[in-house]
């Protein structure tokens, strides 16, 4: 009596589940910029095509390892080009698949600074105590940190200012170092900042001060996307990217802190 | 093969293990003396507050020590004024990360020797009329010696290994946080694979060799103690 309930609960069970796996479920894996990005349009992808998404964040870099080591991931959303590129290189992802999805604004933040023409944000550059601290993603590896580098590199006094530079490990931390106060300016994507100001809106000021870097001071920050070979799912896959292309998508991608792709390339 | 920033960040680690370990005996000694003949209300209170930081994930322990001691609070503050650099971003601060740490692997061992070494020596020498100072460090620490050395060669290899806390707190600066762990996160982040294999040889090969020793340590210890 008691095992016939049980076969029955497990039958049931497996029922249930078996409902649950209709939907085609796509597993992506997204660099951490854009996670929070593709996890509030996920809802309205999947009502428009039926795929639902299943993400998995985390940087751009750890997640490569994994898929050059067989991790079950249909999609890759890097937070750069290059680790996209070496994945097709290698075979390992779908070449036509490959394209920029979004294009990154940096920003050179000051909690609760007034906004400030150009010349003005890089005098504060100047004029830093000895005690004040630069944070910046790793520019050994992060696309951001390497932005930033880019356009400290013609500063008259890069020399001092490197020795002031704190290297986070990724452009969220980078984030938590001004924000917790420990460092006074900090370079970060402006997406960052938008996020700030929409999840701690009674502060948003905190999070206005900050300064736009010109396209012109930096190499492009390019987002690229690419299907991974190995998945089953390859046309959902595309399905994906199409959509985060498409006009609607990237003008929302601009409220949220990035720079539209052009389409026509 | 091998750059001189890894070697610095292999001294920088070693140094920070053994003055962590320095440090923790020498705060865990009286205190796991005191503990284990504590019998009020707070006991369980108390060993549970200390095992905490074996519960809260590396990161998430980094993560709220940046926020007590922000600048901006008071905390952060008085920090600040009294060692004039910030918590962040410096070897003061990843030691007293370090410090937190590693805490349960240092005093939890303490803790249970002198548990399991009772009161009886104590009171006998009591009885023999030899003052408390000279009891706890004629009598109880050499007895305690083969906890005092796994107490040491935990907090040590524990703190070897640590890697999310000076993640969140050490801000990369070579000499100053950098430790190997860190160091090696960098390689596998630029994919400069080569370089991570071989800092992580070197890890593991001192690892064995520092731990080798110390158990071997402990081990003459006790057969040359009967």
């Amino acid at each position: 009596m008691f095992y016939k309930r049980i076969f029955i609960f497990i039958g049931l069970l497996f029922c249930l589940s078996a409902k649950a796996v209709e939907p085609v479920k796509l597993k992506v894996a997204v660099a951490s910029n854009f996670h929070w990005v593709l996890a509030e349009l996920s809802d309205d992808f999947q009502q428009k095509t039926g795929i639902e998404l299943s993400l998995s964040s985390g940087a751009s870099g750890i997640l490569y390892g994994q898929i050059r080591q067989g991790a079950p991931f249909d999609v890759f959303l890097s937070a750069d080009e290059t680790l996209p590129v070496l994945l097709v290189n290698q075979e390992l992802a779908v070449s036509s698949s490959l394209s920029t999805y979004a294009l990154g604004r940096l920003v050179l933040w000051q909690p609760n600074r007034d906004v400030s023409p150009r010349e003005h944000w890089y005098n504060s550059l100047e004029s830093l105590s000895e005690q004040d601290r630069i944070a910046i993603a790793n520019p050994r590896f992060a696309p951001y940190g390497q932005a930033a580098q880019t356009a400290l590199k013609p500063l008259a006094n890069y020399d001092q200012i490197t020795d002031k530079l704190v290297k986070a490990a990724n452009v969220n931390q980078a984030f938590q170092f001004v924000d917790t106060g420990h460092a006074q300016l900090g370079f970060v994507p402006l997406s960052l900042l938008k996020r700030a100001s929409v999840k701690f809106s009674q502060q948003v000021s905190r999070y206005q001060g900050y300064w736009l870097l010109p396209q012109s001071a930096h190499q492009a920050i390019e987002q690229k996307a690419v299907v991974v070979k190995r998945s089953k799912k390859q046309a959902a896959g595309q399905v994906l990217i199409d959509y985060l292309l498409s006009p609607e998508v990237q003008g929302k991608l601009a409220q949220m802190g990035y720079s539209p792709v052009k389409l026509a390339e | 093969m091998i750059s001189s920033l890894d070697w610095q960040a292999l001294w920088l680690t070693v140094k920070l293990a053994l003055l962590t370990t320095a440090i923790l005996l020498v705060i865990g000694l009286p205190s796991a003396w005191w503990l284990a003949r504590y019998q009020g209300r707070f006991k369980a209170f108390i060993e549970a507050l200390i095992a905490l930081p074996l519960v809260l994930p590396p990161t998430v322990l980094g993560f709220y020590l940046l926020m007590a001691f922000s600048p901006n609070n008071w905390l952060g503050n008085t920090w600040q004024s009294l060692t004039g650099q910030s918590l962040a971003f410096s070897f003061s601060g990843i030691l007293l990360g370090s410090v937190i740490y590693s805490l349960p692997f240092v005093l939890q061992p303490l803790h249970s020797g002198f548990s399991q070494l009772g009161l009886k020596y104590s009171q006998a020498a009591a009885g023999l009329g030899m003052p408390a100072r000279q009891r706890f460090f004629h009598l109880l620490l050499p007895l305690m010696k083969p906890s005092i050395i796994s107490a040491a060669t935990l907090g040590f290899a524990h703190t070897l290994g640590e890697f999310g806390l000076v993640l969140m707190i050490g801000g990369n600066l070579p000499g100053e946080t950098q430790v190997l762990s860190i160091a090696l996160y960098n390689h596998v982040e630029a994919l400069d694979y080569q370089q991570a294999h071989s800092l992580a040889a070197v890890l593991i090969v001192f690892s064995v060799l520092a731990l080798t020793v110390l158990y071997r340590f402990n081990r003459s210890f006790r057969l040359g103690s009967v």
